[in-house]
């Protein structure tokens, strides 16, 4: 029969606390904009990649519609520029397996 | 894709059903709420059909355009996340009780623990001379800041004794290196192992295994660092299966890491141990981070050169369809395999990686019958780019994209063995373990030895008359 009492520290480690952060405001319509469609390059996400971005350009003809594919590892890979220039109003993103 | 949205860019994720938890994950690590979704069910990891593609494509669109479209709720303006808490003293009660409430919060491995108290992590303490509070990492994938008070928690629960330390301390910093890639392989389907090799006379001061059953049972320091490892990865690194780790089998080394000492003494003349390759001194002690999933045996059976290309067979089958090249292969050759290439003209480890990387590979049309994704392969930088220009069917296409995707390492016993064992996800890491190492470290050695020495086992001893 166990009596002894012991104190069990904690292994978990937290991340380092973050500021909360909203999602950006949407836009109205997708009519005129420039929408990046961009694929992980896993199997499922090219497979699907041009028919989304079809299926937006069925939709709204006058969209300009852009492919865009990032590559994996997405700790060690750059590739944000498209993002950080003001090209995008609005991104379809494909992790898919 | 959150930092897409943190630029001010609305987006929406398109995931399998599998997946969403990961998003989920990922958004609160990064204090957000969840990304707008477009759902698909899962269909296996293959290139679709056209008409596939498509319908997947079709179910999708609603929720692609209203998820751009739909203003936000308040919820999703300005998220309210409650603090986290973190308390040192997480259960207090007897060993039956603590191990309960640990294998019920999902802090262990499955297997019993040792009680983390204060005294059990203060002893662990005395192994490193670097303070408690000091950050070695931030541990994919969620990137809990690891210090070395938390490794010495895990190690605790794990079994380890003090002088394991630096070696657990080099290891945290190896894997969570951005080029070993712990993010993607522990999230993976694929489900890999890391796999720890120590080089350097530290090995055999620890008592690591580097010879007979190298990566069975028996060895303290073999067993409880990977042990430990593995803990550090659930417990600072966030995962959890099915959460985010979305291994489909694992892999049996997930419970000890699989660490093993290169065996140094039988290392053919120009054979470089690894400690070497990375960049380091001979008598460097140091621990290299490699990956592993699944693992084919070899035996010297005949020419060297049928041996090696037994070998090169057996890699050939591991590859996954859909990531030709899922790299870096690790050769595990035992010493009498070494020297039996090593006869035959193979003098330097790089040569046997560069016959793997001539001969190990299948024709182009085995690759196209299997819906194999080349240009996935190549922009990934698994096959080199030629292949994306090939077109007669009968061309040989490597396996990997560069010979030092092969990786040698010699360990095991006087056997004829080698074993091809599958990684993948990572670049190797080679890191330093005696900048932990601590100004007592004789003193250590010496309360090892008297606590835990083992004498050599002597051939004519049989563990009955022991």
């Amino acid at each position: 029969m166990q009596t002894q009492s012991l104190k069990a520290l904690n292994p978990v480690a937290r991340p380092k606390e973050k500021q909360a952060q909203g999602l950006s405001p949407r836009i109205d319509s997708l009519d005129g904009k420039v929408i990046y469609v961009v694929s992980n390059t896993k199997n499922t996400a090219e497979s699907v990649q041009q028919h989304v971005a079809n299926l937006v350009k069925e939709r709204h003809p006058d969209t300009d519609v852009r492919l865009f594919r990032r590559r994996l590892g997405t700790m060690i890979n750059p590739g944000f520029e498209e993002f950080t220039t003001g090209k995008a109003d609005a991104v379809i993103y494909g992790t898919a397996d | 894709m959150n930092a897409i949205e943190k630029l001010g860019i609305p987006t929406v994720l398109m995931t399998a059903d599998r997946f969403v938890n990961t998003a989920k994950v990922d958004a609160r690590i990064q204090k957000m709420p969840l990304p707008r979704l477009a759902i698909f069910p899962y269909t296996g990891e293959v290139i679709l059909p056209p008409a596939e593609g498509r319908k997947l494509s079709e179910g999708m669109i609603d929720a692609i355009e209203a998820g751009l479209t739909r203003p936000l709720t308040p919820e999703e303006s300005s998220p309210a996340f409650s603090a986290q808490k973190s308390e040192r003293v997480i259960f207090e009660g007897t060993e039956d009780g603590i191990n309960n409430f640990f294998y019920k919060t999902r802090l262990t491995d499955g297997l019993p623990i040792v009680c983390p108290s204060e005294e059990k992590v203060a002893w662990m303490l005395t192994g490193t001379d670097l303070p408690k509070d000091t950050v070695v990492a931030e541990m994919p994938p969620t990137f809990g800041v690891t210090t070395v008070e938390k490794i010495a928690i895990n190690a605790a629960m794990a079994g380890c004794r003090p002088e394991y330390m630096p070696v657990l301390i080099a290891a945290a910093e190896a894997i969570a290196d951005k080029a070993y890639n712990l993010y993607t392989s522990q999230q993976s389907t694929s489900g890999l192992s890391p796999f720890l090799v120590i080089n350097g006379p530290i090995a055999k001061e620890l008592d690591i295994n580097a010879k007979y059953q190298v990566l069975g049972p028996g060895w303290q320091a073999n067993a409880t660092i990977g042990r430990a490892i593995r803990l550090i990865i659930n417990n600072c690194g966030g995962v959890w299966p099915g959460m985010n780790d979305m291994a489909t089998m694992g892999t049996p080394a997930r419970y000890t890491s699989m660490v093993i000492a290169e065996n140094e003494e039988a290392l053919p003349p120009g054979w470089e141990p690894l400690s070497v390759q990375g960049g380091h001194g001979r008598d460097a002690n140091t621990v290299t981070a490699l990956t592993m999933m699944s693992i084919a045996c070899a035996s010297v059976c005949g020419t060297p050169e049928q041996n090696i290309a037994y070998l090169s067979e057996l890699m050939a089958p591991m590859y996954i369809p859909g990531v030709w090249g899922f790299a870096p292969y690790i050769a595990l050759i035992g010493p009498a395999f070494a020297q039996n290439l090593y006869g035959a003209g193979f003098t330097s480890k790089e040569s046997v990686s560069d016959w793997l990387f001539k001969h190990t590979g299948r024709p182009l049309r085995v690759l196209q019958e299997r819906c194999i994704n080349i240009k996935h392969a190549v922009d990934m930088g698994r096959l080199p780019a030629w292949v994306l220009s090939a077109t007669d069917p009968d061309t040989f296409v490597p396996f990997v994209a560069r010979p030092q995707d092969f990786i040698v390492v010699v360990a095991g016993g006087e056997g004829s063995h080698a074993y091809s064992i599958q990684g993948g996800h990572a670049k190797r890491v080679t890191g330093l373990i005696d900048k932990y190492r601590p100004a007592n470290w004789e003193k250590l050695m010496g309360k090892r030895r008297e606590e835990v020495g083992r004498a050599p086992i002597a051939p004519t001893t049989t563990k009955g008359c022991i």
